[in-house]
């Protein structure tokens, strides 16, 4: 049995969450619900569960107040939310489990089969340290991000990322020391994820970092060599865009 | 101010040249006068030397005329400028006047007048001219002219403040007028030659104006004239000018003789012959000291002494080699005083000489008394014949003369006449140097004028430019501000589209039937399949919120969203219709870009009007093609079914219900023309309904959609 526990602000929440567990997750017990992040670090400290369900949005605090109770927790954490945009990217970011509310029992299931499955507390910490310092920064900007890969996850500060290369539904990272990640999340995920001002989607296959552009060519079509002096196309559909943020720069 | 400050200076040369000359002569050293000329370097100052000269006693001697006239020849040829010809004239015209040329002197004064007056305003020349012309009128008895010229010279000295000259300028005045007979206008004159005078301590003329009152007043008998003759010596004296003197003495003894005070008279004939003997060498003492005893003594009855004084003063003439004018009225006077002391025939020799003279020198008024008194002495000697011939030359000259005052009063009418032409040719020469002098000057003021209009043009298109590039900029700014308000107002324009838009999706008819759809499932207790509905329709509004900001999604992303969509439209309808989605291959949904939600409204239509009035089950079918006209490329949607048709839908339909679908097709309709408008040049019609006919019997509808076909990359 996996000991878990609720947080969320609001008690017919809880009920309804507790409820889908009991119905559709049989092998979850939950030990505690609770309405603040006091009372949700009393009961963890007491009972110690597996697995917290935390609500980011509560009453006058944010559910990631908790990990500065417990900077290295020895507890899984699944977000819900509502449809809090920011949170979400930087939970995303985070690699961390998220359900969105209202929460469909299907997701709710994958999420606590993948729990089961993985288990690994390990990483837990420098996901949390990614999640924190993309909430707390004053700029409300992606600085890290957690990609996964068939290895576990790389953490990658936001500003050593050179380009991102499409490759069919995965995505090579490559970084400015010259390193390559291949990640399970599509270019599209990786868009979404960071900051709009630095990163530019150029091309279908390519999400360029605009700091690290060295020249612009335009013989043999546009295209922009980055520092490590690899050439990388510009669709001609997104030629302007690309001209109107570097002259904007 | 250059020219001006030039001829100061040049005033201040000549009138020093002139206190200069004045000095030498009142050491009566004509010498040394001559040493000064020869001292002067340049012609302009020799000239005005011998200007002084001219204008000094010593000219009445004939040798300092010579000098004179050699000078004036030395440097004849060497004059630069008017002023020195002018002045050249001025001298030629003294000498001749001297020499008793009147008419070569007049033309030579009016010559120096006419380089002087083109040479400069200011030069004392000029006056000199008109007094040198005046003198020349008075030896022809030309009264008016002589006036006239005089009362010129006055005007003259007063406009150009030369105040100095003045008291001599009056006296000539007073004295041509008391000759003229206008005692009234001599006191004026003389009053004034002893005002300025007095101011500019000029003693001689102040003598000489009292002297001539004095003269007046014994001639109108007002017994002021020994008074004034009084001051006359007093001022005389005080100027320290012999000449001048010995003058108001004569008149004096003049006065005394004719009161019979013979004793004073003697006294003051003491007096003259003192002032010759100091002063031997001045002519003019020597002339008045002879002159005075021999009337003294034709007063007194001693006609020896009186005809030898004549005598001395006929031989101090001759001496001094002077013009022999004075012989007609001396001869003349001999005769008289020979014929009262009875000896006429002495008398008739004296008077022959002066007939003689007074002939030679055209002295009429003389001859005319020579006459007279011939006759007389030939009638005592009882000569009657002779006596009535000359009673008959008087006579008739007397004839003449009135004639010839007739005569010289038409020339001189005539003269006048010429001379104010002269004047007026002057004046017009005048006008002619100030007009040029005004035309240079207005020439320059016109070049500035051109000057400055220019500067001012050029200014003025500066100013313009540079209006015109801040207007320009500020219509740039305006133009920019206007696009930046069509912008937000198309924006807004669009996010009212678009609230439209979501309103219409969010279509209350939907929710409510979702809702009511999800109640009967928990009412069945299959809460899983309730559960399933309530997150699906959470996610229908959580994709319509996520579009919400984004002008294109994804044909993929559109599909998503319909298939979510389906799933409802089936739940309401018991699966009443099949949905088919065909996509040709050279579309890669991904990549290629659609409005958002553009479909689901047809979607709905069709499922309300072709499958729910349906008795059967039907068919849904979606296809996304990509078709090229010459020109361009457009993504063709085609949603169509194999329902009712609309003519049988639209018998059915409710009121409220047509309303907002119509309002649903017309946002959806206004998308797309405003998204072709956009692209195409031309017109597009954006959207088709189709009816669809099976053999005559209506088998559906089909709406066509074309859009431009865009790419994300």
């Amino acid at each position: 049995m996996t000991k878990a526990i609720l947080v969320d602000d609001a008690p017919s929440n809880l009920q309804l969450l507790n409820g889908l567990l009991n119905e559709y997750c049989p092998t979850v017990s939950v030990v505690a619900t609770c309405t603040n992040i006091k009372d949700a670090e009393k009961a963890i400290k007491k009972n110690a569960p597996e697995l917290v369900f935390l609500d980011v949005e509560l009453q006058n605090e944010l559910g990631f107040n908790l990990f500065d109770l417990f900077p290295s927790p020895d507890f899984e954490v699944v977000f819900t939310t509502a449809h809090e945009k920011y949170a979400l990217q930087a939970i995303k970011s985070s690699c961390l489990e998220y359900l969105l509310k209202p929460i469909d029992y299907r997701e709710l299931i994958k999420a606590v089969e993948k729990f089961e499955k993985q288990k690994q507390l390990t990483v837990n910490k420098k996901k949390i340290e990614v999640l924190l310092e993309n909430v707390n920064n004053s700029k409300q900007t992606v600085n890290k991000i957690a990609i996964p890969n068939a290895n576990g996850y790389v953490f990658l500060n936001t500003s050593e990322i050179l380009f991102c290369e499409a490759d069919m539904n995965y995505t090579k990272v490559v970084t400015s020391n010259r390193d390559s990640f291949l990640s399970t999340k599509n270019l599209k995920e990786f868009e979404e994820m960071l900051d709009t001002e630095v990163f530019f989607r150029c091309h279908k296959s390519w999400l360029i970092n605009l700091n690290f552009i060295k020249q612009y060519s335009r013989i043999d079509g546009t295209r922009v060599q980055m520092t490590n002096d690899q050439w990388i196309d510009i669709s001609v559909r997104k030629r302007d865009d690309f001209l109107k943020i570097f002259n904007r720069k | 101010m250059n020219t001006r400050f030039i001829q100061f200076s040049l005033l201040i040369i000549i009138f020093s040249l002139f206190y200069s000359v004045a000095a030498f002569s009142q050491q009566n050293k004509p010498d040394s006068l001559f040493r000064l000329y020869e001292t002067q370097t340049t012609v302009s100052k020799q000239l005005d030397v011998l200007i002084g000269i001219c204008n000094s006693d010593f000219i009445h001697d004939k040798s300092t005329q010579n000098f004179v006239q050699h000078g004036i020849e030395n440097i004849q040829n060497n004059f630069s400028t008017k002023c020195d010809t002018g002045k050249y004239y001025l001298i030629e015209g003294y000498l001749y006047y001297y020499s008793d040329e009147n008419s070569k002197s007049k033309n030579n004064f009016f010559h120096s007048l006419n380089y002087l007056i083109s040479c400069s305003d200011l030069s004392v020349n000029i006056p000199q001219a008109y007094n040198g012309i005046a003198s020349v009128y008075s030896s022809e008895s030309k009264s008016d002219s002589v006036l006239f010229y005089y009362q010129k010279e006055i005007d003259f000295y007063l406009k150009n403040k030369q105040f100095s000259f003045l008291p001599k300028a009056y006296f000539n005045l007073a004295f041509e007028k008391y000759e003229f007979f206008d005692a009234k206008g001599a006191i004026t004159a003389c009053n004034q030659s002893i005002k300025f005078g007095t101011i500019q301590k000029e003693y001689k003329s102040i003598a000489k104006a009292y002297s001539l009152l004095s003269r007046i007043s014994y001639d109108q008998n007002t017994k002021m004239n020994y008074s004034f003759i009084e001051s006359a010596i007093y001022f005389a004296k005080k100027s320290n000018d012999t000449v001048t003197l010995s003058d108001t003495y004569t008149k004096y003894g003049y006065y005394l003789t004719k009161d019979k005070k013979y004793k004073e008279g003697l006294e003051i004939g003491d007096q003259l012959k003192e002032l010759f003997l100091s002063n031997p060498d001045i002519y003019k003492l020597e002339f008045n000291y002879y002159q005075y005893f021999s009337r003294y003594y034709s007063a007194i009855g001693d006609i020896t002494n009186s005809l030898l004084f004549y005598n001395k003063t006929i031989n101090l003439i001759r001496k001094n080699k002077l013009d022999e004018k004075s012989f007609g009225w001396i001869f003349n006077n001999m005769g008289d005083v020979a014929c009262k002391g009875g000896d006429f025939k002495k008398g008739i020799i004296f008077l022959d000489s002066a007939i003689y003279y007074n002939k030679k020198y055209n002295d009429i008024n003389n001859l005319w008394y020579s006459y007279y008194n011939m006759a007389l002495a030939n009638q005592a000697l009882k000569n009657y014949k002779l006596a009535n011939d000359y009673f008959l030359e008087y006579l008739n000259l007397n004839d003449s003369i009135i004639k010839k005052e007739n005569q010289d009063k038409l020339a001189e009418l005539q003269t006048k006449y010429e001379l104010d032409k002269k004047e007026s040719r002057l004046k017009l020469l005048n006008l002619d140097n100030q007009l040029n002098k005004k035309n240079t000057e207005k020439q320059s003021q016109q070049i500035l004028f051109l000057l400055v209009i220019i500067a001012v043009t050029v200014l003025l298109i500066v100013l313009a430019s540079i209006a015109y590039n801040i207007k320009r900029k500020a219509n740039i700014l305006l133009s920019k501000q206007k696009q930046e308000i069509i912008e937000k107002t198309e924006q807004l324009n669009k996010q009212a589209a678009d609230i439209a838009m979501y309103k219409a999706q969010m279509n209350p008819h939907f929710l409510f039937n979702a809702i009511n759809s999800v109640q009967q499932f928990v009412l069945e207790k299959q809460s899983s399949v309730a559960l399933e509905y309530l997150n699906d329709l959470s996610k229908l509004m959580r994709s319509t919120l996520n579009f919400s900001d984004k002008e294109f999604i994804s044909i993929k992303e559109e599909i998503d969203y319909l298939q979510q969509y389906i799933r409802f439209e089936k739940l309401r309808c018991d699966n009443k219709f099949e949905f088919h989605i065909f996509v040709t291959d050279e579309i890669d949904i991904e990549n290629t870009c659609i409005l958002p939600m553009l479909i689901q409204p047809f979607i709905e239509n069709a499922v309300k009007h072709g499958i729910i009035p349906k008795n059967a089950k039907g068919n849904i079918y979606l296809n996304f093609e990509k078709v090229k006209d010459f020109k361009n490329e457009f993504l063709k949607i085609t949603i169509s079914d194999d329902g009712v048709g609309r003519a049988l839908s639209q018998a059915t339909k409710k009121y409220d219900v047509i309303a907002h679908e119509s309002k649903g097709m017309e946002i959806t309709e206004n998308r797309i023309f405003k998204l072709n408008q956009k692209h195409f040049p031309e017109p597009i019609k954006g959207i088709k309904i189709i009816d669809i006919f099976v053999e005559d019997k209506s088998a559906g509808t089909k709406a066509e959609i074309l859009i431009p076909f865009i790419e994300l990359f």
